[in-house]
């Protein structure tokens, strides 16, 4: 089952987006909900799983605490558990990144979804993913050039 | 298309971010408890809905960033418009329909509401608003139909195998030769619908609700094999208010005679419309307001109720002459629910002779002389007239009516035997 299997992931991805592990919890719980409820408005375009992670992330958007917390732990935890300043810098790049970037991002990376999903997910067309997920590679690895210098 | 491959820095500095907590587990009670919440408080009645919304209005600018505004209805004009081929199909009601008939469909303004997958594949609903602010609707490969007005409460197709008839013309009242049954419910009225089984199961189906114009919420349900069973068969669908409380019912079958009132009808308002004596006491026609703003007559005789016409919905008329002959123990009575400019209703025999009843607020109770329920002085026809004497209608045969039969094959019991139902 979809939701056994796959919850770690969609925690991961909520929490990522919403950037606290309750309001992760939360999303992931509504969101199924959501897709449960409505699944006789689901179209049969895309796949079942990718529906849920957009029912999911789109939860998970309304749920966030505020644009610039939106990764994981803040920075001050993160140091104390051994993560240093290259985690803090990709926080901020990442943060830095428009939403749609982000969002491609956390389902490429995390959620391993396709490019077909995440065009489910997100709701847009299959090459917008491919020229979403090729510039937010660009404005990272930009970043990431920069520090190295 | 060439895939961007992940970029293992980034991957492991993403995945130090927000580590992977394979320890993380749902709980999926919780996940159907959320879904059947908000399913049971999203359709609040209109006026409600509408009051409520003027409200939340400044307290929405105050924490719009953190509410989630979650109205699961599908915005009909943002739907997918349909393809030539479906327009063309709505067209066709128009186009080709009697006078009178229109339901002035708007076949331009057609849009896909949603895509089920049944038992024999998937079956896409198309939904278009007509003129009068209600709606023609048609299932791909499957069955279709109006709400003209927009005021038709519940409306069910019970269907046997493979593509399915239209109501009227289903083969087989058995209702466990059903196999599917599909419809709608005005929203304005109507908050869910069950679907009953003799063994007392009860089955909420998913309702696509759609926004305005067309306001209403449509359902399909594949009876699976074990719901068919003798014992275990649907043998009602039912809309029910915000309360609970029935909007409208269908049990798949007309009428019958029952112990008590339509469950459309609000009994306490009911009103005594017309009554006659009866060798068997008073025989009393009852009209009553529905939860959806129509009407409801029913016939009280012997102890008994029967609904001898559907409940209407608000606009919609009826014919010059709704009527039915109902059997009782020993006896036969004839009710209906006429028009305003029937004047008198007609009866006349075989044997020449003729009875001639007078509507009272537009309904006719009349008991058929004890003579005429034999052979060969048995009715034969019907026609209501204006208060000029003109008939409204062509007379009707009783015998090719499709509502009842009269009069009975067999030799009638005049003086005390009882047997029957022996006319319906």
């Amino acid at each position: 089952m979809l939701y056994r299997e796959r919850f770690p992931r969609f925690e991961q991805v909520a929490r990522a987006i919403a950037g606290d592990r309750e309001l992760a919890r939360e999303a992931v719980q509504d969101g199924f909900a959501d897709a449960w409820r409505s699944a006789d408005l689901y179209e049969g375009s895309g796949s079942v799983e990718a529906w849920v992670w957009r029912c999911v992330v789109n939860r998970a958007k309304r749920a966030r605490r505020a644009p610039v917390e939106l990764l994981g732990e803040p920075p001050d935890v993160a140091a104390k558990n051994g993560s240093g300043e290259d985690e803090s810098g990709l926080r901020t790049r990442i943060a830095a990144l428009p939403e749609r970037q982000r969002l491609a991002v956390f389902l490429r990376y995390y959620a391993d979804l396709d490019y077909a999903a995440i065009a489910d997910a997100l709701e847009v067309e299959v090459g917008t993913v491919s020229a979403t997920l090729n510039q937010a590679h660009r404005n990272l690895r930009a970043e990431l050039a920069k520090e190295a210098r | 298309m060439t895939a961007i491959e992940l970029d293992p820095v980034l991957a492991e500095g993403l995945a130090k971010l927000v580590p992977l907590d394979e320890s993380a587990r749902g709980d999926w009670s919780d996940v159907e408890r959320r879904a059947n919440a908000r399913a049971a408080r999203r359709r609040a009645p209109r006026l409600r809905l509408v009051l409520v919304a003027l409200a939340l209005v400044v307290a929405f600018a105050l924490v719009a960033p953190a509410l989630g505004i979650d109205l699961p209805v599908l915005d009909f004009w943002k739907a997918e418009k349909a393809p030539p081929r479906v327009v063309e199909d709505f067209r066709s009601l128009t186009e080709g329909a009697p006078a009178g008939m229109d339901p002035e469909a708007l076949p331009g303004e057609a849009r896909k509401v949603t895509t089920a997958v049944l038992s024999d594949g998937p079956h896409t609903l198309w939904v278009a608003p007509t003129r009068a602010g209600g709606f023609c609707l048609t299932w791909t490969n499957a069955s279709g139909g109006c709400d003209q007005l927009g005021t038709v409460p519940l409306s069910v197709t019970w269907m046997a195998a493979g593509p399915l008839p239209a109501r009227e013309l289903r083969p087989e009242p058995s209702r466990t030769s059903f196999t599917r049954v599909s419809g709608f419910a005005n929203a304005d009225y109507v908050h869910s619908i069950e679907l009953r089984f003799a063994d007392g199961d009860v089955v909420r189906p998913n309702v696509s609700w759609v926004s305005e114009p067309i306001g209403a919420g449509f359902f399909v349900y594949d009876l699976p094999q074990a719901r068919r069973a003798s014992g275990h068969e649907l043998i009602a669908v039912v809309a029910l208010d915000s309360n609970g409380q029935i909007v409208a019912e269908d049990t798949g079958r007309p009428s019958e005679s029952t112990g008590s009132a339509p469950p459309e009808a609000i009994v306490d308002e009911r009103t005594a419309i017309a009554r006659i004596r009866t060798r068997h006491g008073e025989a009393l026609v009852w009209e009553a307001p529905t939860r959806y703003e129509g009407r409801c007559a029913w016939l009280e005789y012997e102890g008994r109720s029967l609904a001898f016409v559907p409940c209407m919905p608000k606009g919609y008329p009826f014919g010059a002459f709704a009527f039915r002959f109902v059997p009782t123990a020993d006896d036969v009575l004839l009710v209906g629910w006429v028009r305003n400019d029937v004047a008198s209703v007609e009866v006349t025999f075989a044997d020449g002779d003729r009875i001639v009843a007078h509507p009272q607020d537009g309904f006719v109770l009349v008991e058929l002389p004890a003579e005429h329920l034999v052979r060969g002085r048995e009715a034969r026809t019907i026609v209501s007239r204006d208060i000029l004497g003109r008939p409204l209608h062509a007379p009707f045969d009783v015998n090719g009516l499709g509502g009842g039969r009269y009069p009975c094959l067999a030799p009638l019991p005049l003086h005390g035997t009882r047997s029957g139902p022996f006319c319906l």
